[in-house]
């Protein structure tokens, strides 16, 4: 790696608060393109702040998030996206009322525009990006295996097909950096290991960084390269997935003082 | 795309013989009283079908609005544009963008609150606006204005009617027709797909109120006095039954609770006031057995179809 060039992503002194308990703290980050990071920690750590703070659900109280460069602090969330960070969400949070296809091209609502004269005459240009706005949103379906239920409605998809139509969502606008709120949770193990080959695909196929919430240590000690364990807004370990058993923070987050021997 | 040319003829077709009545006023004056009021209501459903259907807000406005665009253009045919139906459509056009800028400028705070929120600050609007119109006298006060030319006729609320159809079902069909969706759907994640709700709601919210702007005109050069009374919380719960009836999120449901509650409302005359009470009885039973309208969000292919992608 080139020792000068600027990271993709870089969080410093992240502080927020709700009411008198502060879900983060002074949280650091430094994200390079082409790695992926796995951020756990017991319930309560403030994990999914930390997401909501970064792509705009929530204002910071304090710190610097700076993304591709520009600052990004307290800006709406879906400028944010716009400029490359796209989520997924821990309760999947799919357009229930649209068909498959239809979630997925809403989220090129930035990325592919056209004026709204366009759409109101249905004129070339309206005909045009339409036409690949399809093409785009059929490609990635198909590589995902959708294809065949692109005309479904999104919420009668079974959980796993729902997940998968959500990361086409989160994919279409082409964003560098990928975030993924508990993508494992109510998986088992054999879809876990298919969620993990997914994500490492999708990380080389679309180039992305990616940043994972997960409590299912299979899928982080999986495919992450890095890990931050935050417990109670502090970060208390950030190393490589391998080491964490031999950290006593973590070992004493998750299980307590004299419980270490249950680790692993 | 045969389809398609199939429709446009139809339409064509359709417009020649509206076209045909009015220049031989072969249809009774009352028959074409009742079809020019269906037009209009479709033209007041469909648009608040965009903002309480296809965006699930609940705005109890829109007679404000169609009574901005009345007023509109009833002032600048009678005052500022030579007499004759020639200038009839810029009328129509003044009075929609009245109501459109209007529309604008509540739209932002309105769009800070949500649901029953929103509710209030559209039946806050409703009350200034009559009440500017009662109290101010440029506007004539609580007997209106009168006087109004009838430039109003078959082929033209036909022409508007269509216009307004398609041009919302190709906003429907577009990015931000998806976006307006996703608002309904979930607003969060639809910002985190990068839609800007914020954009996407005031221009539902414009767009609404200029075709109810429309609507107003139409209106008022068809009956040809207007009073602040027209234009009150009845008349926009009138819209609002429309639209239920006909079922949210569906033009053809607009256009069919339309067409039904007004010749319901006429077939029903001979029961003098009683007709009040019968029809909004059905409108109940309605709700009980079918509660998401006749069309239940559904289109008809023929008219709205998708092509598969």
């Amino acid at each position: 790696m080139e020792q000068n060039r600027e990271p993709l992503l870089q969080i410093t002194g992240l502080t927020h608060a709700f009411g008198g308990l502060t879900a983060v703290s002074d949280f650091n980050f430094t994200l390079d393109k082409a790695s992926v990071w796995g951020i756990i920690g017991p319930n309560g750590a403030g994990k999914s702040t930390v997401f909501n703070l970064i792509s705009g659900v929530y204002k910071p109280e304090k710190g610097d998030i700076i993304f591709k460069g520009d600052v990004i602090t307290g800006k709406p969330s879906h400028f944010i996206v716009a400029k490359g960070i796209s989520r997924t969400f821990q309760n999947i949070r799919l357009f229930k009322s649209m068909t498959v296809l239809d979630n997925v091209k809403t989220a090129v609502y930035a990325s592919q525009s056209y004026p709204l004269w366009s759409a109101m005459l249905h004129n070339k240009h309206y005909k045009l990006k339409e036409k690949r706005i399809t093409e785009t949103a059929c490609e990635l379906l198909d590589s995902f295996g959708l294809a065949s239920r692109k005309n479904e409605i999104a919420a009668s998809l079974p959980y796993g097909l729902q997940r998968k139509v959500e990361l086409c969502r989160a994919l279409v606008s082409g964003p560098s950096i990928l975030l993924l709120d508990e993508p494992g949770a109510g998986m088992n193990p054999s879809e876990l290991d298919e969620l993990a080959d997914l994500i490492l695909r999708v990380k080389k196929s679309h180039d992305v960084a990616i940043v994972l919430i997960e409590h299912r240590m299979r899928l982080v000690t999986g495919i992450c390269d890095f890990v931050k364990v935050l417990n109670f807004g502090e970060t208390i370990f950030m190393g490589k997935p391998q080491d964490l058993g031999n950290d006593a923070a973590v070992v004493k987050a998750y299980f307590g003082e004299n419980n270490a021997a249950s680790f692993n | 795309m045969n389809k398609n040319l199939f429709l446009f003829l139809l339409l064509f077709a359709l417009a020649g013989a509206f076209a045909l009545c009015d220049y031989t006023q072969c249809i009774d004056p009352y028959v074409a009283q009742i079809i020019m009021y269906i037009g209009i209501n479709i033209i007041l459903t469909a648009s608040l079908n965009l903002v309480n259907g296809y965006m699930g807000e609940f705005s109890v406005g829109h007679a404000a609005f169609m009574g901005i665009g009345a007023y509109a253009a009833s002032y600048v045919s009678l005052s500022v544009l030579p007499p004759s139906p020639l200038f009839f459509p810029l009328s129509l056009l003044f009075g929609g963008i009245c109501a459109g800028a209007v529309g604008l400028l509540v739209s932002i705070p309105a769009f800070k609150a949500r649901d029953d929120y929103l509710a209030i600050i559209t039946l806050a609007l409703l009350m200034i606006v009559k009440s500017l119109f009662e109290n101010i006298p440029f506007f004539g006060g609580p007997q209106g204005m009168s006087g109004i030319h009838k430039y109003t006729n078959l082929t033209g609320v036909f022409v508007c009617t269509v216009v307004t159809i398609v041009v919302l079902k190709n906003i429907i069909a577009g990015n931000f027709g998806r976006g307006i969706i996703a608002v309904r759907d979930d607003e969060i994640a639809a910002n985190l797909v990068s839609v800007n709700t914020k954009h996407v709601k005031i221009l539902a919210f414009v767009v609404s109120s200029f075709f109810a702007g429309i609507a107003g005109g139409l209106f008022a050069h068809l009956i040809q006095f207007i009073n602040p009374r027209t234009f009150s919380l009845v008349k926009s719960t009138d819209i609002l039954l429309m639209l239920y009836l006909g079922g949210t999120a569906s033009l053809t449901g607009s256009i069919l609770g339309a067409a039904i509650w007004t010749v319901l409302l006429e077939l029903l005359r001979f029961l003098g006031i009683w007709r009040f009470v019968v029809a909004p009885v059905a409108l109940i039973l309605l709700m009980i057995y079918r509660p998401s309208g006749i069309m239940g969000g559904k289109e008809w292919r023929f008219l709205f179809g998708k092509k598969a992608d």
